[in-house]
């Protein structure tokens, strides 16, 4: 009877249910929209239904006094776990938004970070699970990754841009916090393919006709040999469109394409690097491999020279051959 | 010793004792216990004779003659359905028992789709009768006692000696020794004074009408008890799983059935869970639901002006009402408290706000849940542990359901019934008994912590 009499003074007095919400009384974020203008102003996209949201928004001085002004005045308390996305501008500082939402424990880690340069996102549909949706297709990075790259000294970390229209023409690479070097689509794929992620597509003039590939599998081994820093890529695609003359159910001709592919991924490849050194933006984590290997932070990646080598092989399987 | 005279004077104003004096003997019975016909052919037929001897016992056509030594005896024989004959100095009673009792039926209470079809009855002769059908050996034994001080109603302790544990046997005859009680109508009186009831909330003996678990409990070493008057059947131990496996599975192919031992396993956890699981997750952990699904909850929640505990608690009693009126009314009414009781829960009590549908869904999975076990007692136990949980998530969310998880284990793994731990074959963990209840297995060896006889068949 004694140890019943403990166990039941345990459980209703030591407990304080201090993170007891009942289902009416909290407001379902799906994205937040965060701008800096001297002071913090963010946007919640609240769900209201499964096709219709509310807006809220609230300014404050800190990231904590914005998002507790955005439900003051309202019976429901702003709820993250269901959080989709956290969209930045540019002005924010974005070391200081991961680590809020680090610390927050009811933040789950499988959302997504993406920077916009309009504030006027919201409309009527659900734009976080869009958003969601969008990053999720193009194998960008979670929140975890994020945050992991933005402790990681020897790596910079990029995330995705998004237009109003909710499309990813961009990149930003940051460099010690700050954005320093915006990848165009053609800078994306090869992003893609150098983070071993298929879906890249590559389009090249072949013969009197024009070809369009997308990889099926991209491997790239990146290693540091002597004062060379060394990508190998082994690239499968997939022809997906072609108007050239020559007939691609010979094997010459698809070593020829093949060997044009190559050469033209090795070009963007070169012209990727060359920017990246160009901005000062690691984020292939060179740094962090010559740390690794060499032991040594004096020299930077920028230093280094670069040998790039590209293999394509077509799969024939289906249309190409008989 | 004058019989007659203690008789009359001990039986005083009871309108059914017959006693007729036919020549130099006395004959002494009850006309509601004693069968007429019997008395015809097995006494009356001899009376006529012209001189009656001093030894009457060998005129008797009757099977089962028994000498009286002593009033103690006269008075069992006599009120247990005997004729008394006294003839001088002689005493005799005569088995002539009216047969009071009905046919031999299907088993309502554990209803099977194969297997046999009869059950146990409230004689106590033809119970043991449908057991020694099934196990044909001399050395199935059963020790007989009467209990209860006014109803000196038959009990009867059955075992195998080559494979029960002499200890189990004596200790269960001891412990029915020492029952003091006026009179018993129903062998589940019995389990009070068996086993202490109130350190658990699970039943510690498993009482069954069929003979077939009779006899299956028997070979495996268990020690059945039988009670006159009553159609079923006390097996000693039980254990936890005993409860959930019917005999039934024995009965059909092993790589299907064991697919529905496994879905009973996870139906009992289930109806223990389901509503604390709601609780939790409505209140403390809306992480866990995907978002869509949390959207319509919280809609659907919207309308409901009590917390989920509150909700969760109306529901679970209403059912509980629902239940417990649907047991006790006569079958013919149990159509319209099926239906009102539809009506009221699922379709009444959203309207008006007081539930939610989804809380409709989570009392139907865990009622529908609990009735996969046929035995009362056993979904008692799991109303008992759902209301914990229920109290437990209250406070601590999905944490709750770890923290009572852990206190159900650690009550069951604590428990034990006639020395021989509750929640065996699990801890302590023995293959050779989860072979043939939790899993069906090929298995030739008896359970050690039963019996010393380890293998099944042998001589």
């Amino acid at each position: 009877m004694k140890k019943l009499a403990i166990i039941f003074i345990c459980l209703f007095v030591t407990t304080g249910c201090y993170n007891y919400h009942d289902l009416q009384e909290i407001g379902i974020a799906s994205s937040l929209l965060i701008d800096y203008d001297g002071v913090y102003l963010i946007q919640a996209e609240i769900l209201k239904d499964e096709d219709m949201i509310e807006v809220y928004d609230g300014q404050g001085k800190t990231i904590q006094d914005a998002l507790s002004n955005i439900m003051m005045g309202t019976n429901q308390t702003l709820y993250y776990a269901h959080l989709n996305a956290i969209i930045i501008t540019s002005r924010v500082n974005i070391k200081e938004v991961i680590e809020y939402f680090m610390r927050n424990p009811n933040v789950n880690n499988n959302f997504y970070v993406a920077m916009t340069e309009s504030t006027d996102l919201y409309e009527k549909e659900n734009f976080g699970e869009t958003i969601l949706n969008i990053l999720e297709r193009n194998k960008v990075g979670n929140f975890y990754e994020t945050s992991k790259n933005l402790y990681n000294e020897n790596q910079d970390m990029a995330i995705p841009v998004i237009t109003k229209d909710k499309k990813i023409t961009k990149v930003v690479a940051y460099h010690n916090l700050k954005p320093t070097y915006y990848l165009d689509i053609a800078d994306i794929n090869i992003l893609k393919m150098l983070r071993n992620k298929t879906g890249s597509t590559f389009s090249i003039s072949f013969q009197d006709g024009l070809l369009s590939t997308t990889t099926n599998s991209a491997k790239t081994k990146i290693s540091l040999e002597d004062d060379v820093i060394k990508l190998k890529s082994m690239i499968e695609v997939s022809l997906e469109e072609y108007s050239a003359s020559a007939k691609t159910n010979e094997e010459e001709v698809i070593g020829e394409i093949e060997k044009a592919l190559a050469q033209n991924i090795k070009e963007q490849e070169r012209t990727f690097l060359d920017n990246l050194i160009k901005n000062d933006t690691d984020i292939l984590g060179f740094d962090n491999l010559i740390y690794n290997k060499k032991h040594n932070v004096d020299r930077d990646f920028k230093t280094y020279n670069y040998e790039i080598e590209v293999t394509v092989r077509i799969n024939k399987k289906g249309q190409l051959l008989r | 010793m004058n019989y007659l005279a203690l008789i009359k004077s001990d039986y005083q104003n009871i309108t059914d004792l017959v006693i007729k004096n036919l020549k130099n003997i006395v004959i002494i019975y009850f006309e509601t216990l004693a069968d007429q016909n019997k008395i015809n052919d097995y006494i009356l037929k001899f009376t006529t004779i012209h001189h009656i001897p001093k030894d009457i016992k060998r005129l008797i056509p009757s099977p089962n003659v028994k000498d009286i030594t002593s009033y103690k005896d006269l008075k069992l024989y006599l009120e247990t359905g005997f004729t008394i004959i006294l003839n001088g100095s002689q005493a005799i009673a005569i088995e002539t028992k009216v047969n009071v009792t009905r046919a031999i039926e299907k088993p309502t209470t554990e209803p099977t789709i194969f297997g046999p079809k009869d059950s146990l009855t409230e004689n106590y002769q033809i119970n043991l009768g449908l057991i020694k059908r099934r196990i044909k050996s001399h050395h199935l034994k059963n020790v007989n006692s009467y209990i209860g001080k006014y109803s000196k109603t038959l009990i009867s302790t059955l075992y195998i000696e080559t494979i029960a544990e002499t200890d189990l046997v004596d200790k269960v005859i001891k412990k029915l020794k020492n029952i003091s009680i006026d009179g018993i109508n129903d062998i589940g009186e019995l389990k009070q004074f068996l086993v202490n009831e109130s350190k658990n909330v699970f039943p510690a003996l498993k009482m069954t009408e069929r003979p077939d678990v009779i006899s299956k409990a028997l070979l495996e070493g268990k020690v059945v008890i039988l009670l006159d008057t009553s159609p079923y059947a006390l097996i000693v131990p039980s254990f936890l799983v005993d409860f959930i496996n019917p005999v039934a599975d024995d009965y059909t192919k092993s790589i299907n059935i064991n697919f529905l031992k496994a879905l009973r396993i996870f139906c009992f956890f289930l109806s223990i869970m389901t509503p604390a699981f709601y609780v939790a997750v409505t209140t403390f952990n809306q992480e866990t639901i995907p978002t869509n699904l949390l959207l319509n909850f919280q809609s659907q929640r919207s309308t409901v002006p009590f917390p989920a505990i509150v909700e969760c608690l109306i529901t679970l009693i209403i059912c509980e009402i629902l239940r417990e009126s649907d047991t006790r009314f006569p079958s013919s009414y149990g159509s319209a408290i099926s239906i009102l009781g539809a009506l009221v829960l699922g379709d009444a009590a959203v309207a008006a706000g007081i539930v939610s549908p989804i809380m409709i869904i989570v009392v139907a999975t865990t009622f529908i849940a609990s009735l996969i076990f046929t035995d009362l007692e056993i979904i008692n136990a799991i109303r008992y542990w759902r209301f914990i949980f229920i109290f437990i998530c209250a406070f601590y969310g999905l944490y709750g359901i770890g923290i009572g998880l852990i206190l159900l284990f650690a009550n069951l793994a604590n428990y034990e019934v006639f020395g021989k731990p509750y929640f065996y074959p699990i801890t302590p963990f023995d293959p050779t008994y989860i072979k043939e209840t939790l899993f069906k297995m090929k298995n030739t060896r008896r359970s050690k912590i039963l019996s010393h006889n380890h293998f099944k068949g042998e001589a």
